[in-house]
């Protein structure tokens, strides 16, 4: 007899003696255990960066123009890390404060879209009719659209900026958390529960919020988790467009497109701010995935 | 404590099924009564329309069923004309449903002392004491150590105990009238027969109706005092409970009767069955929609027979009543015409 708990997917590598923790009664990875490291790492660094950085990164210092990466220092002062760009900026103080954009796009937009798409699904799930006809007409226009022309038309009208980004990307995103919210909403509306509720007075918006949204919840914070570094991926992508944030702010994105231009003669510009991208999206997609292998709907097959 | 104005009061009730212009009855007309303090039953079989008299009482249809006629008057206020949000402040209140059943009613992810204080603020209540409330509520329906239980998710709870809960959050906001929709189907015996004492020890205690809908005839005669035989979306026998054991007037009620096993008669071989299945409300034969079914169908069985009194405070829907009532129960010259076919 064996426990049901135990069961684990992946093949255990014979020899691997180091018994890991469990999490939610499932062996965790040591895969898992990396993404929350370099995790905390970054929002250490997001937190922490006006302290840690050793140069302001915006700050073009044009007599040390693409610097290699090094330890030591050829004009006195603290190293460059990992190098210089064209304009002389450190790369490393770059990546640090681009993390702090990066999280905070990543987790506002998947916050707001969140909210937003989730209401809007919900009540239209529930009610059905023509308010459920609109919603969903309005969500299959929205995901029809092509995102990087809708990018590029909201940001021309708002101008860049930080909180333009977030908007974009809620406007873009929201239909996703609708459709599996209407779905959900749709399925409890007529559970023996909802009907007990409803036969003891319940309104509308006790039943919707009190009754479905936390029954529904489960699906929905595993569309989020991965969302939250498709958030990443577009932040940058936008930015690498020059669509992002201005110039005179860093991020990740903006700092991939700054080194396109010189990657045949400092690998360093572009290819760390891309490390600093993948690694961010690998982890957060490798807990995502242990999220629901833990919580999500198809838990009981895992 | 009955007195003489109904409570509640159900007439012509007629609850159709499909889109506007294409209806077909489930209910076909229904009335009913009920006084304070009396708990009525309705009986049937599966498919006969009770749950859905029940649920248009309340009016908790779903999206296919819509009541095209008739009237539910609540002390005189007829519920099916009253705004949606009238109506919702009626319900808990003035009228509360017991669901079948237990294990899928309650909301899985919220606590049962969390589903309790919902019910317990329909009246006005001081925050603190929701509670307390809430404690004296789950001991009243018989759940030892509420103070722990009340924190529990309804998972943690077997169905008898979510029965109990239930009946808890039905009776919480003291309501007037009590639909009780095959309360006790899901539970085993024992369980049924606690359930069922502690609904009607509770609604004595403020003098409130039950509408209690049931298929079991044993529960209709330990718990009802009046008892209305539905069959096909129509009560087709309505009489207090003693003379409908006693005198069966319509035969379905007769066929029912003589489908249970009795201790206090010798065995006399098979139990007899109602042959054939109750019409489906689309091909529903015209006349008496029992005939098809009926051991005493004559010609005239192609007219419906209205429900009319054949003694005091006994009616029935069946053209030969009065002669069937005389008739002593299991008396087997019906039985065989019953079987025939078997």
């Amino acid at each position: 007899m064996h426990d049901a708990t135990q069961i684990n997917t992946y093949p255990q590598k014979q020899g691997f003696r180091v018994r890991l923790p469990r999490l939610y009664g499932t062996r965790m990875l040591f895969s898992e255990i990396l993404s929350i490291a370099f995790l905390a790492v970054l929002i250490v660094l997001a937190l922490l960066s006006p302290w840690i950085v050793p140069f302001n990164p915006t700050e073009a210092d044009i007599l040390s123009n693409l610097l290699s990466p090094s330890l030591s220092s050829e004009f006195g002062g603290p190293p460059h890390l990992l190098g210089t760009d064209v304009l002389g900026r450190d790369v490393f103080s770059g990546i640090v404060y681009g993390t702090r954009v990066s999280l905070i796009v990543a987790l506002a937009a998947v916050l707001g879209a969140g909210v937003l798409g989730i209401i809007i699904g919900l009540i239209a799930g529930y009610a059905r009719g023509w308010t459920d006809e609109v919603v969903m007409r309005l969500v299959d226009v929205q995901l029809a659209f092509p995102f990087i022309l809708l990018a590029i038309m909201i940001m021309y009208i708002l101008g860049p900026g930080l909180l333009n980004i977030i908007i974009v990307l809620i406007v873009a995103k929201w239909p996703i958390y609708a459709r599996v919210a209407r779905a959900e909403a749709m399925r409890h509306a007529s559970s023996d529960f909802v009907l007990a509720a409803t036969s003891m007075g319940a309104g509308h918006g006790r039943i919707i919020f009190r009754h479905i949204l936390p029954n529904a919840l489960t699906p929905l914070i595993v569309v989020a988790a991965f969302a939250v570094p498709q958030m990443i991926m577009y932040e940058a992508a936008l930015s690498f467009l020059g669509l992002g944030l201005p110039p005179d702010q860093i991020s990740w994105g903006s700092m991939l497109a700054a080194g396109r231009s010189v990657l045949e003669q400092a690998w360093w510009v572009a290819t760390f701010p891309g490390l600093a991208i993948m690694g961010t999206i690998l982890s957060i997609n490798i807990l995502g995935e242990a999220l629901r292998k833990r919580v999500g709907p198809s838990s009981d097959i895992d | 404590m009955v007195t003489d104005t109904p409570l509640l009061r159900v007439e012509g009730l007629r609850t159709a099924l499909g889109s506007d212009g294409n209806n077909f009855d489930v209910v076909t007309g229904v009335d009913l009564e009920l006084r304070e303090g009396e708990t009525v039953a309705l009986v049937g079989e599966s498919g006969s329309g009770k749950s859905v008299t029940a649920l248009s009482i309340a009016r908790l249809l779903g999206p296919r069923l819509r009541t095209v006629a008739g009237k539910v008057l609540l002390n005189g206020k007829d519920l099916l004309s009253l705004s949606e949000k009238g109506m919702r402040q009626l319900r808990g209140r003035d009228i509360a449903v017991v669901f079948q059943e237990p294990m899928t009613s309650l909301n899985p992810v919220l606590r049962i002392g969390t589903q309790l204080a919902e019910s317990i603020r329909r009246n006005p209540v001081a925050a603190s004491s929701v509670r307390d409330r809430a404690i004296a509520l789950l001991k009243s329906v018989g759940i030892t150590n509420p103070e722990s239980r009340i924190d529990m998710y309804p998972h943690q709870l077997s169905g008898g105990m979510r029965q109990r809960v239930m009946v808890a959050i039905a009776v919480a906001a003291r309501p007037r009238v009590l639909i009780a929709d095959e309360p006790t189907t899901a539970l085993d015996v024992t369980t049924q027969a606690q359930i069922l004492d502690l609904m009607q020890a509770r609604m004595a205690e403020f003098g409130a109706a039950t509408l209690l809908i049931t298929h079991d005839m044993g529960v209709v005669a330990r718990y009802a005092q009046k008892v209305n035989v539905m069959y096909s979306g129509g009560i087709v026998e309505r009489s207090d409970v003693h003379s409908l054991f006693a005198k069966p007037a319509h035969p379905y009620t007769r066929g029912l009767l003589n489908s249970m096993p009795r201790l206090d008669r010798p065995r006399m071989g098979r139990l007899s069955a109602i042959e054939g299945l109750p019409p489906s409300v689309l091909t529903r034969p015209k006349g008496c929609p029992f005939q098809p079914r009926c051991a005493f169908r004559i010609d005239k069985c192609s007219q419906k027979p209205p429900l009319e009194s054949i003694a005091a405070g006994h009616e029935a829907a069946c053209w030969r009543a009065r002669e069937i009532a005389s008739l002593p129960l299991d008396d087997q010259a019906d039985a065989p015409a019953m079987r025939s076919g078997s």
